[in-house]
């Protein structure tokens, strides 16, 4: 507890020396002077406006309506269709930190539609194999993955999703990436179908404090 | 007719209390409320108060000019115990006290002056305020909580209550007590098909898949994993499960269940066996076999959560982890009562046995079975004080100081030191800046000195109290376990609380000025706990045992008038007796110049004693103003701003050693053998540098016939 | 500068109250300023902050309710147009000031049910075999400023998409439709405009041709929450 105490007694009939007055107020003055701390400021006496902008939190997003594609012949993890970035921020902490990462989007699988009059009905170019195809996202910091979502498989032709993830970072620079990969499972004959990733959202929280 | 000389005798430097029938000169028989400072002086010492002020209530009927103050301490229990320690380097800072009331309460300056405390809550929000949750009171002589500090939290233990550690928030059971529960792999069905639950990819599942006529089994141990990262004991039966596999390329899956672990556990780790059938047989450790044991446990996985409550065993022999070994896990010793930390390891002691345990490195609160040193024999008491320097643990008992060295990589182990010393409470072992580890023992206040290893300093132990005797005689010995002590740095004094004559609850306090290896004394501290804060202010605070007068935490220092508000601050420099010869010889006091600092018009008095007889020469000690007579400097009460004096005007001025002149006599007394001063404050303030004293010394010893003095002749 | 800056007063130096005055004074005046330069570091802690100070309580903004079907018809036309809001989905009124906070974050959660789609017999989900793109359903965030919008907006950045999977041969064989859908949004539609009467809530339309398919939404959660430092 920060509290400070007087030094010196004296009482009437002592010689007034400065040094009992200056020993006693610098005992206050040094712990105002830089040193206060929680015992002696009040419960609930820091309010907003005495706190500086984006002391305790900042947060930096990325949203877009803009459809880009995520190539199916690839096959690898992809942040960008070559121009346009799925979803992608960058920033500069002064501190540690802890990031929350949101990420939602929506996408839909380029297809043609088809209804067959037997079996069950696919909208796909083809039945053999196709059904295995697959989109799946992750959001990386600096290149660390934070989170997945699971694969969202092609005969959901149309899909939204949302990931969350956390992960402490020190100050300094920092790129959160959200990541895609169209693929399948097994490697068949059927030709490769993009996805095209339409709305999509990137919330990243900087907890300071 | 030849005059008798006058010698002037200086007594410079004063020192402190020597009680020896025989002492030097420029100590002194008894100092009260007096301090050494470093400008080679005595003066005034502290008094105390609340680390809290009075604050303003108004009485029920609020008439007009009616004031009434209350204190956040009024209604506060005897305090038993109090800690103190900080976390985000110094900035946040716990001061942690303990009551009669079973109460934990840590202080909260945020509401002062009239709530200045918030009960320790535990993980369930229960608040150790007495009811909810208590902590034993013992009114007995008793060893008290004790505390110490390890990973930024506060571990407290004393030895009745479950060992409490407190993280700033709150507060949790210290480890586990008992190893954790047995885990039971259970060979389910599916409901559908009675089906056992499978896997038909041959790199997963237990077991070998091939093996579809000879058995297969598994056992599995647990233990649990607290927030802090700290493990328990495993389980102590591992039970197994034994089976055949489905067939050539489907493996059967284990559903395990496991206990879930007491409050605070976050965590439980499954340990897993290899198969324990090879070929069909069990495997015995001989043979053809390269195992020489089905005891192993190997990491299987840690389930991250105490809900839980089955998981399947998927993982392949090859996938499994490091050998469990069960020798480094151990349970947190009960009773443990005395604790330290010494390179990265837990100590404790003060169990029903003479053991000291010790834990693993970095984990404060395992404590394998083999962490074990016996010291010394029953014999020689229990153990009853630990303490971490900078080459050794010192482990003291009531009779025998032992030293535990070395280090985690290389081990531990124990020497014994002397058994001729001990020490009898644990809270007055201090280590003094420079001189050594200082402790209170049956028979007095020892020093250990040196470097507890091979320096070329000797080891060595000091008894610190011989020069005060007569003090020593009145500690009362049945109470030691409540004496406890403080260092004080800012005025460099290593502070004993002790309880004496018939009092077991501690009232007078023995000062040790370590600068300058002196004593003194000063009475009316109601000290039952005491603890110096670890940061730049270094105040000593101090909880009372008298919760009627004068109850809470106190905070020492020289700016309180009084002590506690109850009891006034009386400086008093008793010198030892002065020996002037035998009886044939003596002196005739005349005067006393003393070396003061002028303080101004308050007194500063003296009187004196010779021969060593019952009372002082005078009945009402003699004062003079603590100034030159002609000095004209302003004082408190009387000089105004602005003012002058005789038409000068006013000035700040200084303090400054004065002589102030005492002309005594004692020749009523008759001669004079031993002499002894004493100078004392009328008010508060004095600060004594030295004094002398001037005597009319020697004895005419060969008589002049009366005829030669008025010009007789010797002869005719 | 908020340190107090004492006036030492030194022996010799006239009786005169001056100095100590002086030194008086300025704790009387810094002791009226205090900001970080007189507090330690890490000096300040949680009990010393206000409630709320920092981010804003979103209990106070929550819309929580158990289950809501659309089970009438859904507008089968563009949002603009007919978009049916989730009925108690309203929230708010909020403060916007972008420039006394770090940001607002909008976060809606929902379950959502439906029944499968089929080819040949008849009832709900029945697909026409001349039906040339496969039903579509969408939800979005709509906002308002009652001080300066006369109707709620769409917020483009939350459109969200969701089709219906597998179709069966027949009703018989038909898969229900389940799942989740979360968004987290940074609101900044305003700009740097202030206000203090700020509404949000929650859209869902059907993107397809005429074929009215009724889904049920429940386990729906959606808060406002403004980050205030």
């Amino acid at each position: 507890m920060a509290f400070r105490y007087r030094q010196v007694f004296f009482e009437d009939g002592d010689i007034v020396s400065p040094k009992d007055w200056n020993r006693n107020i610098a005992e206050y003055t040094q712990e105002f002077n830089g040193y206060l701390d929680r015992d002696n400021l009040p419960s609930s006496g820091v309010t907003s406006a005495m706190i500086k902008d984006e002391a305790c939190n900042s947060v930096h997003s990325f949203s877009s309506t803009t459809d880009t594609t995520i190539t199916g012949d690839i096959g690898v993890w992809q942040s960008t269709d070559g121009t346009t970035k799925f979803s992608e921020v960058s920033f500069t902490l002064d501190s540690d930190a802890m990031l929350i990462l949101e990420w939602s989007g929506t996408w839909e699988w380029s297809h043609s539609f088809q209804l067959s009059s037997g079996g069950i009905a696919y909208r796909g170019i083809s039945t053999t194999g196709a059904s295995d195809d697959y989109v799946e996202y992750r959001i990386l910091v600096d290149g660390i993955e934070v989170c997945r979502l699971p694969k969202s498989t092609f005969p959901r032709v149309c899909d939204s999703a949302y990931m969350v993830g956390a992960i402490p970072v020190a100050g300094g620079n920092h790129t959160v990436t959200v990541q895609a990969k169209n693929s399948r499972e097994n490697d068949s004959s059927p030709s490769f179908i993009d996805v095209t990733l339409k709305e999509r959202e990137l919330f990243v929280w900087v907890r300071k404090r | 007719m030849s005059a008798i000389p006058v010698t002037q005798l200086t007594i410079n430097p004063l020192r402190g209390m020597d009680q020896r029938w025989r002492a030097e000169p420029n100590s002194a028989e008894i100092i009260t409320d007096m301090t050494w400072n470093e400008q080679d002086s005595w003066m005034d010492g502290p008094g105390y108060r609340r680390i809290v002020t009075d604050y303003v209530v108004r009485g029920s009927n609020d008439r007009r000019g009616t004031i009434v103050t209350a204190n956040a301490f009024d209604s506060e229990s005897i305090i038993t115990s109090l800690h103190w320690f900080a976390q985000h380097n110094g900035a946040v800072q716990y001061t942690v006290w303990e009551t009669s009331a079973g109460e934990l309460k840590i202080f909260n300056g945020s509401e002062a002056p009239s709530d200045i405390f918030d009960y320790m809550v535990d993980r369930e929000n229960n608040a150790f305020n007495g009811t909810a949750r208590s902590r034993t009171y013992t009114a007995t002589p008793n060893i008290r909580t004790q505390s110490f500090t390890y990973g930024g939290r506060l571990y407290l233990l004393n030895g009745k209550d479950e060992p409490v550690v407190f993280d700033g928030r709150k507060a949790d059971s210290c480890g586990f007590f008992s190893p954790a529960g047995v885990a039971t792999p259970n060979m389910l069905d599916k409901t559908n098909d009675s089906d056992p639950i499978r896997v038909s990819d041959s790199n997963i599942g237990a077991g070998p898949s091939s093996d579809t006529s000879h058995d297969v089994g598994f056992a599995y141990k647990i233990t649990f994993v607290n927030e802090r990262g700290q493990e328990s004991p495993a389980s102590s039966e591992a039970a197994s499960v034994v089976y055949k596999q489905l067939n050539l390329t489907t493996k059967k899956i284990i559903p395990v269940s496991i206990p879930t672990g007491p409050a605070g556990c976050v965590a439980r780790r499954i340990y897993r066996s290899l198969n324990l059938y090879s070929g069909g047989d069990l495997i015995v450790g001989y043979g053809s076999d390269i195992r020489t044991s089905i005891d192993n446990y190997y990491f299987h996985s840690e389930i991250q959560d105490n809900v839980t409550e089955v998981f399947t065993d998927i993982i392949p022999d090859g996938l499994l982890g490091a050998v469990l070994d069960g020798s480094q896990l151990g349970a947190f010793p009960f009773n443990a009562s005395i604790s330290a930390v010494f390179k990265n390891t837990v100590f404790v002691g003060g169990m029903t046995s003479n053991e000291i345990r010790f834990s693993r490195p970095l984990n404060p609160e395992v404590f394998p079975e083999d962490n074990v040193f016996q010291i010394g024999d029953s014999t020689l008491g229990p153990v009853t004080a630990l303490y971490p320097t900078k080459n050794a643990l010192v482990v003291f008992k009531q009779r025998g100081i032992y030293l535990i060295k070395g280090d985690p990589n290389s081990g531990f182990y124990a020497q014994t030191l002397t058994l001729d010393a001990g020490c009898s409470a644990p809270r007055t072992v201090m280590e003094l800046p420079g001189l050594g580890l200082a402790f209170l023992s049956e028979s007095g206040v020892f020093l250990l000195e040196g470097a507890m290893t091979n320096t070329g300093n000797p080891t060595r132990v000091v008894k610190l109290s011989s020069p005060i005797p007569d003090l020593v005689d009145t500690i009362n010995k049945s109470a030691l376990l409540n004496a406890s002590a403080a260092i004080d740095r800012n005025s460099g004094e290593y502070l004993l609380s002790i309880p004496t004559q018939d009092k077991p609850d501690p009232l007078l306090l023995f000062k040790y000025h370590y600068e300058v290896g002196e004593w003194s004394t000063s009475e009316n501290w109601p000290i039952n706990c005491m603890v110096t804060s670890g940061d730049h202010r270094g105040y000593v605070y101090f909880g009372t045992w008298d919760s009627t007068d004068i109850a809470g935490i106190h905070v020492i220092s020289r700016g309180w008038e009084d002590k506690g508000g109850l009891y006034s601050i009386n400086p008093s420099y008793t010198s030892a007796y002065m020996d002037f010869g035998t009886a044939f010889q003596s002196v005739h006091p005349i005067r006393f110049n003393v070396y003061a600092i002028g303080y101004g018009n308050n007194d500063i008095e003296c009187n004196f004693a010779i021969n060593r007889e019952l009372d002082a020469v005078y009945s009402t000690a003699r004062s003079h103003d603590q100034r030159y007579p002609l000095d004209a400097l302003p004082v408190y009460g009387t000089a105004t701003f602005g003012g002058s004096t005789k038409g000068v005007q006013d000035r700040f001025s200084d303090h400054r050693p004065v002589v102030v002149r005492f002309d005594v006599s004692a020749s009523h007394k008759g001669p004079v053998h031993e002499l002894q001063a004493t100078f004392s404050a009328q008010t508060r303030r004095i600060q004594i540098v030295n004094y002398n004293v001037e005597v009319k010394g020697g004895m005419q010893r060969k008589p002049k016939p009366m005829t030669l003095s008025y010009g007789g002749k010797t002869s005719r | 500068m908020s340190k107090v800056v004492l006036t030492q007063v030194n022996k010799g130096d006239p009786l005169v109250v001056d100095k100590i005055n002086a030194s008086i004074g300025e704790w009387n005046s810094r002791s009226n300023d205090i900001d970080e330069q007189n507090v330690r570091q890490e000096g300040v802690d949680r009990r010393n902050i206000a409630s709320e100070a920092v981010i804003d309580s979103p209990s106070t903004s929550a819309s929580q309710i158990d289950s809501v079907s659309t089970a009438s018809a859904m507008p089968a036309v563009s949002p603009t147009g007919g978009a049916a809001k989730i009925p108690d989905s309203d929230i708010g009124p909020f403060t916007y000031n972008s420039s006394d906070q770090v940001a607002l974050k909008v976060n809606l959660s929902l379950h959502y049910e439906a029944v499968g789609l089929f080819i040949a017999g008849s009832g709900s989900g029945n697909l026409s075999s001349s039906l040339t793109s496969i039903p579509k359903w969408k939800v979005a965030i709509y906002y308002k400023d009652s001080a300066s919008m006369a109707s709620f907006a769409q917020i483009d950045e939350t459109v969200r998409t969701i089709t219906f999977g597998l179709v069966a041969i027949d009703k018989a064989n038909r898969i229900p439709l389940s799942g989740s859908l979360s968004i987290a949004h940074n609101f900044t539609a305003l700009g740097s405009t202030s206000t203090s009467s700020l509404s949000f809530n929650v859209r869902v339309w059907q993107d397809t041709n005429s074929l009215v398919l009724p889904i049920t939404i429940n386990n729906f959660n959606f808060y406002a929450q403004r980050i205030l430092r």
